[in-house]
């Protein structure tokens, strides 16, 4: 999974995600920590690429560790400590999309201020990654919710297909729809319209 | 559809502070406590209620460790042995068993929290858990927190700096670098952990240098503080003069690397000073260098970082990752293919779970259809296919070494 794929690699002479959890059942505080330091710069980081601002990040880090502590019992294999905290992560942060979606709808939230992507693209980052990134938050925000996760997660996560159905929740087949559809979105958003005869007249064109 | 996209969350820049870390941290943890409180409520009652009946019966039989605010403060205090050691039992029954020839101070006595500072030698403790209790040994730069264990912490002065050791007998230990937030150790039982010539100590260490260095997140200078003084003169008297004679130094190559400064951060090296810190650094810090080159656009000497980071780990996880690196920064950088699928090898080698195990598969195909190696090409295909029949990079992989 490219989502834990920074962490037990760097720290080799760290007791085992495994170790951890089932010391953590156990009742011992100082492994309920040792799992938060350990994974909390990547939920930090994933709740903020699929946020797409900084705002709500502690919240959901905050309600995702608390309840991932607290449900250690049902992680079957105790190693996919990782994987199970951002399966919780990303189903908390689609809860919070389409709740933020229906409300804006029935007129109870303005409308989202822009996410501006210029402001977290790295300076090393290639000319083609900074515009494929910037395409992708300019639209995120008018994408159904589903889609916005797909996408996410597809793209900027470079997650396979499977990880992103098991993390959502969904089947493969409902996946490669949502991402599927997503795209095309994201290609028509990308497409400069047809300029209509008021616009040529404008421009000369 | 496209399934061969590699993700761009390596160019999304995204701050988390140690400060903010441990906020976070705090929430969580109130939160649970909070909510395992309420959901207790009803068995805390029936507890208290059967304690008070047990209590008729069993009263004098047990006598609890007494709360060390009740006894005298130790603040301030200084054990020393002489060449045979000494034992010393704590209010609260925790046993401080000092080496020949070593001093402790003890800097803070509260409820809350006992701190120690090694000036040099070693001590074992044995702590009696007291919930709410923090237990702390401060051993040049490094903290070693401590939560209901045993364990050894060793401190040897020497002219090349701090020689520090910590070994667990039991429980938990937490070691932390207090010039560095991200340098952490978690040790379980049996486990140790060394350093030597541990740099910008505060050597002796004194409560005033441990201030000094906690307020100022970077590098210090090592504190010429007199330990006698400084432990005879009341806690935390001495901490403001020490400050003001700390100059601020300037950020180190970590400091840079973590803002993501990668270009700062090689130059922070100096002339020469990749190849002398490759030469001397740990595995793991061979790792990060690799990754400051390869970012500052110096991909010889990223491979050469990680070339050294792959054989001086041995068979551990830092060198599968180094070996993966390697191959990644031949391929994309230095255009050598056959050392790509060299090192891309040894990285699946050395540890066939890995994470990237996927992608260095992969890149390994690729490379080895670019250095013109067929056979080996269609046979890591073959097997990269079998392995991840609908793997992100099934599309493209199966399309090399001739396939279709």
């Amino acid at each position: 999974v490219a989502i834990v794929a920074d962490i037990s690699a760097r720290a080799p002479s760290a007791p085992t995600d495994a170790a951890l959890v089932l010391a953590a059942r156990a009742g011992e505080t100082w492994a309920c920590e040792a799992l938060f330091r350990r994974h909390a710069k990547l939920a930090n980081g994933l709740a903020f690429r699929l946020l797409g601002r900084d705002q709500e990040v502690d919240d959901i880090v905050q309600d995702a560790y608390v309840a991932v502590l607290d449900g250690l019992d049902r992680l079957e294999d105790p190693q996919a400590f990782a994987s199970f905290l951002a399966s919780v992560i990303v189903r908390r942060i689609g809860r919070l999309m389409r709740r933020r979606r229906l409300a804006r709808k029935l007129g109870l939230l303005p409308r989202a201020v822009p996410i501006d992507a210029s402001s977290f693209i790295a300076p090393t980052a290639p000319p083609d990654a900074v515009a494929e990134l910037r395409s992708i938050y300019a639209l995120v925000d008018d994408l159904p919710t589903d889609e916005r996760m797909a996408l996410l997660l597809r793209r900027v996560e470079g997650l396979p297909l499977d990880e992103v159905a098991r993390l959502c929740g969904w089947s493969l087949a409902t996946v490669k729809r949502r991402i599927d559809a997503a795209e095309k979105r994201l290609e028509a958003a990308s497409t400069p319209p047809e300029p209509t005869p008021a616009c040529a007249e404008r421009t000369g064109t | 559809m496209n399934d061969t996209q590699p993700g761009l969350a390596p160019h999304v820049i995204h701050e988390t502070t140690a400060p903010r870390l441990a906020r976070q941290w705090s929430q969580v943890a109130a939160r649970r406590a909070a909510r395992h409180g309420r959901g207790k409520w009803a068995t805390l009652a029936a507890a208290v209620a059967l304690a008070f009946v047990l209590g008729l019966f069993v009263r004098g039989r047990f006598v609890a460790p007494p709360p060390i605010a009740n006894a005298p403060s130790w603040e301030g205090s200084t054990l020393e042995s002489a060449a045979g050691g000494e034992i010393v039992t704590l209010p609260g029954g925790t046993e401080v068993r000092l080496g020949a020839a070593t001093r402790l101070r003890i800097s803070t006595w509260s409820e809350a929290r006992v701190a120690f500072a090694l000036d040099q030698g070693d001590v074992t403790l044995d702590v009696r858990r007291v919930e709410g209790r923090a237990w702390e040994v401060a051993a040049g730069a490094f903290d070693v927190r401590v939560v209901g264990t045993k364990f050894v912490v060793r401190r040897t002065l020497g002219p090349e700096g701090d020689k520090i050791a910590v070994e667990v007998i039991r429980g938990h230990v937490q070691v932390r670098n207090r010039n560095n937030p991200e340098d952490v150790h978690d040790l379980l039982a049996n486990e140790s952990w060394h350093v030597d010539g541990a740099t910008a100590t505060t050597a002796p260490t004194a409560s005033a240098s441990v201030a000094a260095v906690e307020t100022a997140p970077l590098p210090q200078p090592a504190a010429s503080t007199d330990a006698t003084s400084a432990a005879a003169a009341p806690p935390g008297s001495a901490a403001p003069s020490a400050q003001a004679n700390l100059a601020p130094a300037p950020p180190s190559w970590e400091q840079y690397a973590k803002d993501h400064r990668y270009r700062e951060a090689y130059d922070a090296l100096g002339p020469d000073g990749f190849a002398r810190a490759v030469d001397t650094a740990a595995p793991d810090k061979m790792l990060r260098l690799g990754d400051v080159a390869r970012a500052s656009g110096h991909p010889r000497d990223a491979e050469r970082a990680y070339d050294a980071a792959r054989k001086r780990g041995g068979g551990s996880a830092t060198a599968a990752l180094a070996a993966f690196e390697l191959g990644r920064v031949r391929q994309d950088a230095l255009g050598n293919s056959a050392g790509a699928a060299e090192a891309l090898g040894a990285a699946i080698a050395l540890s066939p779970g890995a994470p990237f195990r996927e992608d260095a598969e992969a890149r390994r195909v690729r490379a080895l259809e670019a250095s013109g190696a067929t056979a080996a090409c269609v046979q890591a295909r073959d097997a990269y296919l079998a392995r991840y029949p609908s793997g992100a990079h099934t599309a493209v992989v199966r399309r090399r070494c001739g396939g279709k």
